[in-house]
């Protein structure tokens, strides 16, 4: 099976309300896999599902593994990884401090040796995703201190650096302006090329179309469409939809 | 059956005073998102000023700050002794007052105390972290409970029934009138709130805030006066109850004050939001009190152990257990932010300095000092315990000392009764108290906040019934020893002979056992926030899901970090327990963790150098002994000031003291240099580069220290936390 | 900008810091004096004169448990005595080390007169934490007399005197009271859930069953519970012919007394002395309570509860009832202490040394201003820390306190089966 990720009729309920009904999707490895809807289609409940953070049922087959049920950072450690649309850093340590928490997989044993400081600190795929980002300069920095950019880098980066086989970002682009955006879609296609596959969920329709292989629409918690970009541009269901809600986000 | 229904209405006089303090603790937290932990001490003075009115007709005056006395301080200094005028203590008015005035007066101070504790505290601290809100609400309880002390020195006061208590015969038992009154007034109090809150506009308004108070702000509503006369209300209803049933409770600064655990567990189960469940389940742990009375005498299988005092507990882990995350989120942004949790670096310089200036001090300072120095180096661990989990990990525990308690108790056990030899004997009374840590952190791991503090609070005082109050191995209640710890031929205790010094007591080899502990304590919680488990911890407290999508085990790490945390609060406790070598439970009581837990964060809760700075505030430590030598004793006034410097420190410097000097120090300097420069004549006005290198700390985006590569431009605004 | 509003808060912080800290030391001076001299002095006698003889003190006053009232009737003794021509013209100046309820305070208290070479003694007016001090002092070899002893080790503390015998024998006296007077053999025995009212019920139900063949009820209460009223239901009260309440905690009277009088509970209740204080007399709900007392300065009519009265009128003491009267008795007790250690010094103060001081406390017996009729230090082995006394018990009628019983001979020794067990 070539696909890293494959859900099978993944549903989210809330009280009376589906968030997510039955959708079912596939990443394929190494593709860049776009998630748009409209506000409230249940994009940000799908991520949240598949790792772990919101209860659901259905199937998640993840590197041919059901990890429906497992908690977040068993299915971390497994290499599905994310970003949060709120970035959510940890504030106190510095920028490498949050990079080394995400890429260490820290057992009772472990954490003794490194506390004696005996064990061998994560320091090459740091540095190897540090590279990769060009982030050298902000390092030692707390990403409190940093600037609205920089601080999505961090964000992006900590879910690399895991190891991950698979990246879900959550609006990567929200509040980035127009230059950013297109530094951030060079960053993904980069991103692709070491191997790792990525759901990105954006609003961003410009940032979406340019940059994924593929794309999955969902609205009111459905899939209406899955496409490549040139198919989705011109799908009637989708330019409904968006018509329908509040339309053309941020354009 | 009968008998266990005749008991479910003799509770009845418990239930109401718990399920009125229970409301009032819904009250204010709907107005601000406050767990008030001094609720019940509102009950306290509010019952005293009524005591005072109407018993001698003198209104108390609350200690206040006289400017006066500044002047009579410094003419003291050269020896002029001048009697400025004070402010009285009390105000006189006649001889007795009628019940209703005294009533009214005492009613009135009441909403007087909730609007100031609204206006000067909770109001400004709306979006602050839980952890500045608990911390000011045990200032608040401190405060009013030692102005009680100060005013009516302790003394038990008589408060004479308002309400007929003629016994009552119901279902074959006799129950006063007054306990049917006090729960009818109940009953109508609740229904008119719960009317007001649901019918009129002030109501929807209230809940409207509680529940989004942005919306809430954007819809014309000020969310500011809703809380202010939420406040007042609570205050008010605090007052009256205190005031109608202190007849049936017996009014003291202590007991009243302590009603507010079995209120917390029934406002938690209302998950502070439900009049009626807080209502119910406060009446409820009344009864189930009261039931328990007649089970463990009716039914042999139910254990003699006080477990009624144990029942706030039962219930407030079965609802966290059943129910999670048990407070409600306000909607509310919070602004503000834990204390920063900078690391301490180990500067060998500075800290070669400090080993030999305490060296010296602990050998050939005065005895007091060396005493002091003790008791500082103690508190000091014990706060480090803190500093694990509540600074690290964002964890508040209100139960360190019991934990340390435990641990002191096992020592004597272990090397008194069962001969066990020193490293081994304390080591092991540490495990046991980490054991415990470990086991009151299960059901806490599922909430965080102030439900934790109300979690750890209740197991604090369940320790102390079931274990401490118990016969075995952890029995505190009558005095238990240890004798001087020795090894290797040399002994260490507080009255062990040493090679130098005045050979008074306490020894300078205890002095420096401590302090070795106390590095050993000092460079391992250092250590610890340099190590990945550290960085795992603060990633924890800044974001739970984030570091559980980051690969960590937030739950393991919570684990970790109680368990280190008891380990150190278990090192403290037998260092303790040398310390006094006789001692008991006085020394590891609720009230005691209490304050702990507040010199902590007035000290820097989430640094290691934070918790060398409450040590020196702590009781009886070197700032204690350095006040009482430059100025006087402060006695009574002690927790008084305490009270207020940690509301004060909660409103207007979060991190504490550790973090302020960092930051100020160097400023601090700059203006004696420029003081210097100007007397001396010197026109040289530039600032050195240290000046300038000032102390990060929430820099605004302007401010911020990274230079942005030029695909990445350094201002986007802050809009950017989504649509 | 941020600096000066940053300058003006701390500008601020430090002004109420500076007022809260003068504020208090302009509120404590007025408040924590207490001139004793300063009011009438009836009595003819001349004035003490010559140098004072210092009395090393230590009372636990500062905090939430507190003991402000027993020092004051400690004061107004001194005064007393001391305007009454004092030891041989030598006034006794309390020299007070305040405690807070911290055992940390006691303990500083106990090394500044364990390392202090011209302190003989310790007397402790009313320490709760008395643990605290016992090491200090004992590794120092000076004794300490005291008032009250609070625990059961306690009275087992070597180099201690004692001259109140606490909870347990007072708690027996009422025992044979309540049977031997009263004739009442189901007997209610109220104590609070821990260890010390544990223990004492324990020993009381053992006298009861095996030396008299009654029937005890044991009724244990905790003082969280905010109303009594069940903990008194569950007893089934109409089995019991009256009660015997010992109170660790003395502020539990008032509701236990409250708890009682609300269920029309009108057999005999007898309680301990703590009981007696003005507070919960006040209430009325203590009517025709019985109280055992170690002092005769309860008793009405007594010339010793003139004396008392009269001191306290004269000398600013505290009101009369509570633990103010056992506070009083200890007073009187270390006076005769000093007394005789002034005599066996050959009347020189400068002499007074701990062995002195101990030998003097140690031979004490006899008759106790303000005491009970017979008195003497130290108990037998183990009790070594406890003076032997006997007891008496009265009866509160309208707010008045009449003696109701003979003075009870309180044998120690009986109490050695408890060490055991």
């Amino acid at each position: 099976m070539s696909a890293v990720l494959h859900t099978d009729g993944l549903t989210v309920q809330f009280g009376g309300l589906k968030a997510c009904n039955e959708i079912s999707l596939d990443v394929n490895r190494g593709e860049l896999l776009g998630l748009i809807g409209p506000n409230g289609a249940g994009k940000t409940t799908f991520i949240n599902a598949i790792t772990g953070f919101v209860p659901a049922t259905g199937r998640v087959l993840f590197d041919d593994e059901e990890v429906l049920g497992w908690v977040p950072h068993r299915i971390a450690h497994r290499g599905l990884t994310r970003t949060w649309q709120s970035l959510e850093l940890f504030g106190d340590i510095s920028v490498r401090a949050n990079l080394e928490v995400a890429a260490t997989k820290l057992t009772p044993i472990k954490a003794v040796r490194d506390y004696f400081g005996s064990s061998q600190r994560v320091a090459a795929r740091v540095d190897q995703t540090i590279d990769a980002l060009e982030m050298h300069e902000v390092l030692n920095a707390r990403p409190d201190d940093l600037s609205m950019g920089y601080r999505k880098l961090v964000g992006v980066a900590r879910a690399l650096v895991a190891d991950s086989k698979l990246v879900l970002l959550d609006e990567p682009a929200a509040g980035l302006d127009r230059s950013e955006t297109s530094w951030l879609a060079e960053k993904l296609r980069q991103v692709i090329d070491y191997g790792i596959s990525v759901l990105l969920v954006d609003h961003d329709m410009g940032l979406v179309l340019n940059v994924c292989d593929r794309i999955h629409v969902i609205d009111f918690g459905k899939t209406i469409a899955i496409g490549t970009p040139e198919e989705i541009r011109t799908d009637e269901a989708v330019i409904g939809a968006y018509l329908g809600s509040s339309g053309g986000e941020e354009q | 059956m009968e008998i266990y229904l005749q008991f479910i209405l003799l509770g009845i006089g418990s239930g109401v005073v718990f399920a009125a303090l229970a409301l009032g603790l819904v009250l204010t937290h709907r107005a601000s998102g406050v767990v008030n932990f001094a609720h019940g001490a509102i009950a306290m003075y509010v019952t005293y000023v009524y005591s005072s009115l109407k018993d001698d007709g003198a209104y108390p005056v609350p200690p206040l700050p006289n400017p006066f006395a500044i002047v009579e301080g410094i003419l003291s200094w050269v020896g002029i002794t001048v009697a400025l005028p004070d402010f009285p203590t009390f105000i006189q008015m006649g001889d007795e007052w009628p019940w209703w005035a005294a009533m009214l007066g005492a009613v009135i101070t009441a909403g007087v105390i909730g609007f100031l504790f609204h206006y000067l505290v909770f109001r400004v601290l709306r979006y602050q972290p839980p952890l500045a809100k608990v911390v000011s609400s045990v200032g608040l309880m401190l405060i009013l409970q030692a102005a009680v002390v100060i005013r009516f020195s302790n003394r038990a006061r008589n408060v004479e029934s308002l309400l007929p208590n003629d016994g009552v015969d119901v279902l074959g038992t006799t129950v006063p009138m007054d306990r049917f009154i006090l729960f009818g007034l109940m009953i109508a109090a609740t229904t008119v709130l719960y009317l007001v809150y649901q019918k009129t506009k002030f109501g929807i308004m209230t809940r409207a805030a509680a529940e989004n108070e942005q919306h809430a702000t954007l819809l014309g509503i000020s969310a500011d006066s809703i809380a202010a006369v939420n406040w007042i209300v609570a205050a008010m209803l605090a007052g009256l109850v205190g005031i109608l049933a202190a007849p049936i409770t017996g009014l003291n600064p202590l007991n009243m004050t302590l009603f507010i655990i079995p209120a917390l567990g029934a406002a938690l189960v209302a998950r502070f939001s439900s009049f009626w469940v807080a209502v119910w389940v406060g009446m409820g742990i009344g009864a189930g009190q009261s039931l328990l009375q007649i089970m463990e005498i009716r039914l042999d299988w139910i254990p003699d152990i006080n477990l009624s005092q144990g029942l706030p507990l039962v219930v407030i882990v079965v609802a966290m257990m059943v129910r999670g995350q048990v407070l409600p989120s306000r909607g509310a942004v919070e602004r503000g932010r834990l204390p920063l949790a900078l690391p301490t670096r180990i500067r060998p310089r500075v800290m070669t300095v400090w080993l030999i200036l305490m060296t010296w001090l602990l050998i050939w300072g005065p005895f007091e000092w060396r005493q002091a120095t003790i008791n500082t180096l103690i508190a000091a661990i014990l706060a480090m315990s803190l500093v694990v989990v509540t600074g690290y990990v964002g964890q508040i525990s209100l139960a360190q000392l019991s934990l340390a308690g435990i641990a002191a108790f096992m020592l004597s056990s272990l090397a008194t009764d069962a001969g066990v030899p020193f490293p081994i004997a304390p080591l092991l009374a540490a495990l046991v108290a980490t054991f415990f840590g470990l086991i009151v952190a299960i059901p806490a791991l599922r909430v965080r906040g102030a439900s934790l503090a109300i979690m750890t609070l209740a197991a604090g005082v369940a320790i102390e019934v079931f274990l401490f109050k118990s016969d075995g191995w952890l029995a505190g209640d009558s005095p238990r020893r240890v004798a001087d710890p020795s090894f290797l031929g040399i002994e260490f205790g507080p009255n062990s002979p040493f090679w130098f010094g005045d050979g008074k007591v306490p020894s300078p080899a205890f002095g420096l056992f401590v302090l070795l502990v106390l590095t050993g304590c000092f460079i391992a919680v250092i250590r610890l926030r340099q190590s990945m488990l550290g960085a795992q911890m603060l990633a924890v407290r800044a974001n739970e899901r984030a570091a559980a999508a980051a690969g960590v085990n937030v739950q393991g790490v919570k684990l970790a970090a109680f368990g280190i945390s008891s380990f150190l609060a278990g090192i403290g406790g037998t260092l303790t327990a040398y310390k006094f070598g006789t001692y008991s439970m006085e020394s590891f009581a609720i009230l005691a963790s209490l304050s702990l837990f507040a010199f902590s964060y007035l000290g820097g809760i989430a640094t290691v150098a934070g918790a060398i700075y409450a040590g020196t505030l702590y009781q009886q430590g070197i700032g204690t002994l350095a006040f009482e030598k430059l100025f006087f004793d402060l006695g009574r006034y002690e927790a008084y000031l305490a009270g207020i410097f940690l509301v004060i420190t909660a409103l207007v410097q979060p991190q504490g003291i550790d973090v302020f000097d960092r930051r100020e120090r160097r400023r601090i300097a700059w203006g004696f240099m420029v003081l210097w420069r100007r007397m001396t004549g010197n026109p040289d006005r530039t600032k050195p580069e240290w000046v300038t290198r000032i102390y990060p700390i929430y820099p605004k985006p302007q401010e911020a220290v990274a230079e942005a590569p030029e695909k990445v431009p350094a201002e986007v605004g802050e809009g950017g936390g989504g649509s | 900008m941020k600096a000066p509003r940053n300058r003006f808060k701390w500008m601020v912080l430090a002004m109420v810091m500076a007022l809260v800290v003068a504020a208090c030391s302009g509120d404590s001076s007025d408040s924590e004096s207490t001139d004793n001299g300063g009011s009438g002095e009836t009595t003819t006698t001349a004035a003490a004169t010559k140098d004072p003889i210092r009395i090393p003190a230590i009372n636990q006053e500062d905090g939430v448990t507190a003991f402000p009232d027993e020092r004051q009737a400690v004061e107004s003794v001194l005064a007393w005595y001391n305007a009454n021509g004092g030891l041989d013209g030598h006034p006794l100046e309390l020299d007070l080390c305040t405690a807070g309820d911290d055992p940390e305070s006691t303990q500083v208290c106990a090394q500044a007169y364990a390392n202090d070479d011209s302190v003989p003694f310790v007397y402790s007016i009313m320490v709760p934490n008395s643990a605290a001090m016992f090491d200090v002092m004992a590794n120092a070899a000076k004794p300490i007399v005291a008032h009250n002893s609070f625990d059961i080790p306690d009275v087992l503390q070597p180099d201690t005197y004692n001259s109140d015998p606490g909870l347990l024998p007072m708690a027996t006296t009422l025992l044979l009271y309540t049977i031997e007077d009263l004739g009442i053999l189901d007997v209610g025995i109220v104590v609070s859930d821990d260890e010390v009212g544990r223990g004492t019920a324990e020993f009381l139900s053992f006298l009861v069953t095996d030396v008299y063949g009654g029937t005890p009820t044991t009724i244990t209460y905790d003082s969280s519970v905010a109303d009594l009223l069940p903990v008194f239901s569950a007893a089934d009260l109409d089995a019991i012919d009256g009660i015997i309440f010992v109170p660790t905690s003395v502020e539990d009277c008032g509701p236990a007394a409250a708890a009682l009088d609300a269920l029309g509970f009108d057999k005999p209740v007898t309680g301990g002395d703590g009981c007696t204080a003005e507070t919960f007399v006040q209430t009325g709900n203590l009517e025709e309570w019985i109280f055992v007392v170690g002092t005769t300065m309860l008793i009405d009519g007594d010339e010793d509860r003139n004396l008392a009265l009269e001191i306290f009128n004269d000398y600013n003491g505290p009101p009369i009832g509570g633990l103010v009267a056992p506070a009083t008795m200890g007073a009187f007790y270390m006076i005769d202490v000093i007394e005789a250690a002034y005599a066996a010094a050959g009347n020189d103060a400068a002499a007074i040394t701990s062995d002195v001081i101990r030998a003097a406390a140690e031979s004490y017996t006899g008759p106790l201003t303000l005491g009970p009729e017979s008195f003497a230090c130290p108990g037998p082995d183990p009790f070594v820390a406890q003076c032997n006394q006997s007891a008496t018990v009265v009866q509160l009628n309208g707010e008045i306190f009449s003696q109701v019983s003979d003075w009870y001979e309180i044998d120690v020794t009986q109490y050695a089966a408890l060490l055991e067990g």
